[in-house]
């Protein structure tokens, strides 16, 4: 407590220096909480143990309060395509260093004034136990498909799960169907339950993008297929003329080939995606994290008190990165709005992807290339946790098996999909001219 | 071989950047966001992981080169 009370005097005295030299000391960014002196307890052999860095309580604390540096300096200019420089003006704003000593370097004024409190009880707050809001709860008609009523969802439950042996439970099971209140055995009638069978099969119904409301679309990609065989004249041609047009930057007329796209075009299905912008719009207007989205890049910096050191840059999350406090410059938030009539402040949604490519089965070649996005205006901490449903997924990929098949004479391209709806050959394809090994 | 599984997912890709996002990026969307400020949002990609059999899809590089 000792050490407390010299270094608050040492401050007030630090104060009066600067208020009597007409500065304004940043005063810390809360005076209340003082920290939790862990006394040193005492071995028998009279060894002072002092308790290590993690057990001291080292609570997260909220930044500084700002204070302007006030010089504004140009940044240094890029010439832009057209040959127009641009000049970026920008600010440098820095807040106080906090008690560890981390100060934030802003290159333009925040929108939103940095947050002067932390609130502990929300961040420390156990979230393993607590249930999570469904984001599109799913109708009964969604849940039981592709059944066409509860009865006969009813009905093939029982005949699936009951077991090949005949059992009292069995018996039970289906005293208990036959007297369902819902049960209405009118509703059996006409229902194709080999059809239903199959359908739940081809496992299509549980799959991702099958939800409604999540914006799932499907699409085919149509790839070019090049000839296997010798290039024709007409496109020997058109990549001369490309070449010489690289090499001597001349401009040279050359008729058109024949076929404009060479090869053979093949379309793939299987391509499963969200629209970015309305999962965008979707996350920061709707999901509760996006309340504590930060959408005003800024640099971390860590001095360590007492000493003359210059202060060593952090890297902590990507909006404290330097890629994200430029792409945030060059949005030009500090010169006028260049859409007209509009002045919102600009942000960026940063956005972080990942994919990898699974196999879903242990035997077999069932496999799914998934993509997968998160936002990087959200603080690591919480996008970490599992039960925060922070990365989206956003694209299922066609995942496709190509290989070259010879009958002897003949080459082909077979592209086939390992995705299970689309599980045939569908591709083709090519043999222009036959290769023939001699 | 190589060549078509690249070629087939820069054209996913070609598909999945589609023109409202290009617009997007150019000139951003209003959005009221969840902490009360509407703002003019620029949606941008930072980063792109992907393991190493899927880098050289993309780049349509044999393997075991870098």
């Amino acid at each position: 407590m000792d050490v407390d009370v010299s270094e608050e005097s040492s401050r007030s005295a630090a104060a009066q220096m600067f208020a009597s030299a007409g500065f304004e000391m940043p005063k810390p960014a809360s005076e209340e909480p003082v920290p939790t002196v862990h006394p040193p307890t005492t071995t028998r052999a009279g060894r002072e143990v002092h308790a290590t860095w993690k057990v001291r309580d080292q609570l997260p604390e909220a930044p500084g309060i700002a204070h302007d540096d006030d010089n504004r300096q140009p940044a240094p200019t890029e010439p832009s395509r057209g040959q127009r420089v641009r000049l970026l003006l920008t600010e440098r704003i820095r807040t106080a260093a906090n008690r560890f000593g981390l100060s934030r370097l802003y290159k333009r004024r925040p929108v939103l004034p940095p947050d002067t409190s932390i609130d502990l009880e929300a961040v420390y707050a156990p979230t393993a136990q607590q249930k999570t809001p469904k984001r599109s709860p799913r109708t009964i008609r969604q849940i039981i498909a592709p059944h066409p009523n509860l009865t006969s969802f009813l009905f093939n439950y029982h005949h699936w799960v009951s077991g090949s042996k005949k059992t009292m439970d069995n018996r039970d099971a289906l005293q208990a169907l036959l007297t369902h209140p819902e049960f209405n055995a009118v509703d059996l009638t006409g229902v194709n339950f080999r059809k239903v069978d199959a359908e739940l099969a081809s496992s299509t119904v549980d799959a991702p993008w099958a939800r409604d409301g999540d914006g799932w679309k499907h699409e085919s990609v149509t790839i070019n297929v090049p000839p296997l065989g010798r290039p024709s004249l007409a496109s020997q041609r058109a990549a001369a003329a490309e070449q010489r047009r690289a090499m001597r930057a001349e401009d040279i007329e050359v008729e058109p080939a024949a076929t404009p796209l060479e090869g053979v075009p093949v379309t793939i299905p299987g391509l499963w995606y969200k629209d970015i912008c309305v999962e965008i719009r979707r996350t920061l207007e709707e999901d509760d994290a996006a309340k504590a989205f930060i959408f005003d890049p800024h640099l971390l910096f860590h001095s360590r008190p007492g000493t003359d050191e210059p202060p060593e840059a952090v890297y902590c999350e990507l909006f404290n990165s330097q890629a994200a406090v430029d792409a945030d410059i060059r949005l030009g938030p500090l010169i006028p709005p260049d859409e007209p009539g509009c002045n919102l402040p600009k942000a960026i949604a940063m956005t972080m992807w990942w994919t990898d490519a699974t196999h879903v089965t242990q035997f077999g070649n069932s496999k799914v290339w998934p993509g997968y996005m998160s936002y990087g205006n959200e603080t690591k901490y919480t996008a970490s946790r599992p039960s925060c449903h922070s990365t989206r997924q956003m694209v299922f990929f066609p995942s496709v098996r190509i290989f070259l098949l010879h009958d002897g004479f003949f080459l082909f391209i077979v592209v086939i999909s390992l995705m299970a709806r689309f599980k045939r050959p569908f591709g083709l394809v090519s043999a222009r001219e036959p290769r023939l090994q001699s | 071989m190589t060549h078509l599984r690249r070629e087939l997912f820069h054209a996913a890709w070609g598909k999945v950047l589609n023109n409202d996002f290009i617009h997007a990026y150019r000139h951003g969307m209003v959005v009221d966001c969840k902490d009360g400020v509407r703002r003019r949002i620029y949606p941008r990609i930072f980063t792109y992981s992907a393991d190493y059999p899927e880098k050289y899809t993309m780049f349509a590089s044999p393997s075991l080169t870098i």
